[in-house]
């Protein structure tokens, strides 16, 4: 295992990003972003992670739109990644030696979250009629908002790619979207497009952790059907 | 300590640090190694933070639209003035009385935001027609079953889909609990996972994108 | 014949909204009235509530807001009549932001009914304010109510408040809801109160959410469940309170309807095209 990266298999929705982006630079349009409705905050286990993997992939939505001079529309719901957004976006064009570019061709959009997500949903609704983007890449994680974007996103025409862990939204992308990445795809989406190699061993080691989980699962099963109170075992 | 330290590294040793101290105080309950006021004060500091950010995020839409105002952006400009005269008046009147309690604030949040709130969140239901109508066009097998599950589940919603036959609840039912449970429990174990392998990645400041590194 | 096929295969989206307000706008002024059946999880979340010893406490979890309020919001109301028809004490609490807010408009909605049955508030029932820190809100709740929500939402300390006296943590609960919109809820409320503390637990979820519970409800950690709308309308049924829910059943089935015709037009078109000869 030391030294060695295992082979990943592609994702469709990874692999469709530096393609939505050069439609972008070939009909002269945008390119919109979401890193997700849910910010780091709200003391809610799992939906942060889903806002790193929705950064994760910014950095490398945002050197492409670097690369192919496109613009970008960044939309963001809570106050918080206000500054690392543009960080991201920032640092992302100043590797691609374009860092004179970020004020004139990226913007970063603040339509808060109050009470609900509907302030949010409209403002990109409305942002979608005025740029009409070619591309519209979601990554993170969505309340109902997942459907009217992409809904939206589909009527001006738009390049969908869309991922979340959300149980109650992955449908809507899938349905909506043109590439989804479902559940953990995300979580792994920002090591992929890195190629870093401790990264890729994390991804290795998940996979190790899901097989141990399913051989738990097989095993409990079969214990208790046999009269092994599995359970009790595992003191659940 | 040097600049790209301060920039760099001290935000990871800060992050792996209050982690690492939430992850013992959770999963360890032993008396000698009691993080309780910790855990809470870190969980405090974490929503005031978040609370100031939103004061940020607010500030940083007002400069945005008092810049609209005073250029007098076309087709702007007049939806800018709507909404800091709205921001004003929804904090003005929060702020009579015990904050947040006035009937002119529920009046303000029970009639036009939740009017506005519901709204949009209806117009899913038209969104879900036409996101329908597009994606259950049967091109496959799998999309067979797809949209025969889809039309068994509806119809086990809706009370016309018992009137119409008994057997549209039975079925719809038996896909809700057994194949739809099967993948959600499938879908609930590999998201958490991934958002363990996700955080520690975090933790161990590998994971790129985040604290705005690329 | 082609072109005529290809139109129908990408009719315009809004003459899909427009038959949709059409139908449900028909049915609203036309109501049919449609038998709703009870399903078993709505069954056992009102026996859950019902089969209580009179006088037990039960936690409200308020967890939506605004936008959910049609679908959540008839739950809400029609746990809250059975909660005092049923004569228990009930704490609500809320982990999102607008969840007070909410609770205030079904107080003030329910005047009549909480009036009428003599409940009193701070006696019988207590609004807390909104908790901030999502999931370690809800564990804090559950280990020390009262240094969690020092006051009431309308600023009376805790230990001032009657039907809170003798609350300390949740094992003073005989019961939890958790009516809910998406996170925080349902899951926090599994692991911060049922898992340490075996605490019941009901829930009411919006229907596009409900099918992510079903894994808890059948592995029995979730012992009764309301599923959108529909289930808010089977509670309302037997419970003997017909009320927005219930109104709403023959408008649902009309939407439903409307686009499973949609779905079979498109698929029709599709096939025909499909399979047309070639040159036509």
């Amino acid at each position: 295992m030391k030294g060695k990266v295992s082979k990943m298999r592609s994702l469709a929705g990874l692999q469709a990003i530096p393609e939505s982006i050069g439609k972008a630079a070939e009909t002269n349009r945008p390119v919109h972003y979401t890193p997700g409705t849910v910010g780091f905050s709200g003391g809610v286990v799992g939906y942060a992670a889903q806002t790193f993997a929705g950064l994760s992939v910014l950095s490398h939505v945002s050197k492409l739109t670097a690369k192919y001079k496109v613009p970008l529309y960044v939309t963001v719901a809570y106050g918080e990644l206000i500054p690392v957004v543009e960080s991201v976006v920032r640092e992302s064009y100043a590797s691609e030696g374009r860092a004179d570019a970020v004020s004139t061709e990226t913007h970063v959009l603040y339509f808060p979250i109050a009470l609900s997500n509907a302030p949010y949903a409209s403002g990109v609704l409305g942002l979608f009629e005025r740029i009409k983007p070619a591309s519209n890449i979601m990554i993170g994680g969505f309340y109902f908002e997942a459907l009217a974007i992409s809904e939206q996103g589909f009527v001006q025409g738009a390049i969908q790619i869309a991922g979340t862990a959300m149980t109650h939204q992955i449908a809507f992308f899938v349905a909506a979207c043109d590439y989804t990445l479902i559940g953990e795809e995300i979580f792994v989406a920002g090591a992929i497009v890195s190629q870093d190699a401790t990264l890729l061993g994390s991804i290795t080691g998940q996979d190790l952790l899901k097989i141990i989980v399913i051989a738990m699962l097989v095993g409990g099963f079969i214990l208790q059907n046999l009269g092994v109170d599995f359970l009790s075992i595992m003191k659940v | 300590m040097s600049l790209p330290f301060l920039k760099r590294d001290l935000p990871v040793v800060i992050v792996c640090v209050t982690g690492v101290v939430m992850i013992i105080g959770y999963f360890i309950q032993a008396p000698e190694i009691y993080l309780g006021d910790i855990l809470g004060n870190l969980s405090l500091i974490a929503s005031v933070i978040a609370g100031y950010a939103t004061i940020l995020g607010i500030l940083t839409l007002a400069i945005v639209h008092v810049k609209h105002l005073s250029k007098r952006t076309q087709g702007q400009w007049m939806y800018s003035v709507l909404l800091l005269a709205l921001v004003l008046a929804m904090i003005g009147v929060g702020l009579i009385g015990k904050i947040g309690t006035h009937p002119y604030f529920m009046w303000f949040y029970q009639y036009p935001l939740v009017a506005l709130d519901t709204t949009i969140y209806s117009v899913l239901a038209f969104y879900i027609a036409s996101a329908a109508f597009r994606a259950f066009k049967i091109k496959s097998v799998e999309g067979l079953i797809l949209a025969v599950a889809a039309v068994f589940v509806m119809l086990m919603n809706a009370p016309v889909g018992a009137a119409l036959w008994g057997g549209f609840p039975l079925i719809g039912r038996w896909i809700m609990d057994v194949p739809n449970g099967a993948a959600f429990r499938g879908f609930i174990i590999g998201s958490a996972i991934g958002a363990i392998a996700m955080s520690l990645r975090v933790l161990i400041g590998r994971e790129r994108g985040i604290l705005g590194r690329t | 014949m082609s072109g005529l096929i290809s139109k129908l295969e990408n009719v315009d989206r809004r003459v899909i909204y427009f038959v949709l307000i059409i139908a449900v706008v028909a049915v609203l002024l036309n109501p049919i009235g449609l038998p709703v059946p009870v399903t078993t999880p709505t069954r056992r979340y009102h026996d859950a509530i019902a089969s209580l010893p009179r006088g037990s406490l039960v936690l409200v979890g308020i967890e939506f807001d605004a936008g959910a309020l049609p679908e959540n919001g008839p739950m809400l109301e029609a746990t809250m009549r059975l909660l005092i028809k049923s004569n228990q004490r009930f704490v609500l609490a809320s982990l999102w932001s607008g969840g007070p807010a909410v609770a205030r408009i079904y107080l003030d909605k329910l005047k009549t009914v909480i009036d009428s049955s003599g409940k009193r508030y701070g006696e019988d029932f207590v609004l807390l304010p909104y908790l901030v820190g999502g999931e370690t809100a809800a564990a804090a709740l559950a280990k020390d109510l009262k240094n969690t929500a020092k006051n009431d939402y309308f600023g009376t300390p805790v230990t001032d408040i009657p039907v809170l006296k003798n609350v300390k943590d949740a094992k003073d609960f005989s019961l939890a809801i958790c009516i809910t919109a998406g996170t925080p809820g349902v899951e926090e409320y599994l692991r911060q109160w049922v898992s340490p503390y075996n605490m019941p637990l009901i829930a009411g979820a919006l229907g596009v959410a409900a099918p992510t519970y079903i894994p808890y409800y059948n592995s029995g950690q979730i012992k009764g469940m309301l599923q959108g709308l529909r289930g808010a309308a089977e509670l309302e049924l037997i419970i003997g309170a017909p009320s927005s829910a219930v109104s709403s059943m023959d408008a649902l089935s009309a939407g439903h309807l409307v686009t499973i015709v949609f779905i079979v037009f498109g698929n029709i078109v599709f096939l025909v095209k499909k399979y047309q000869p070639k040159g036509k």
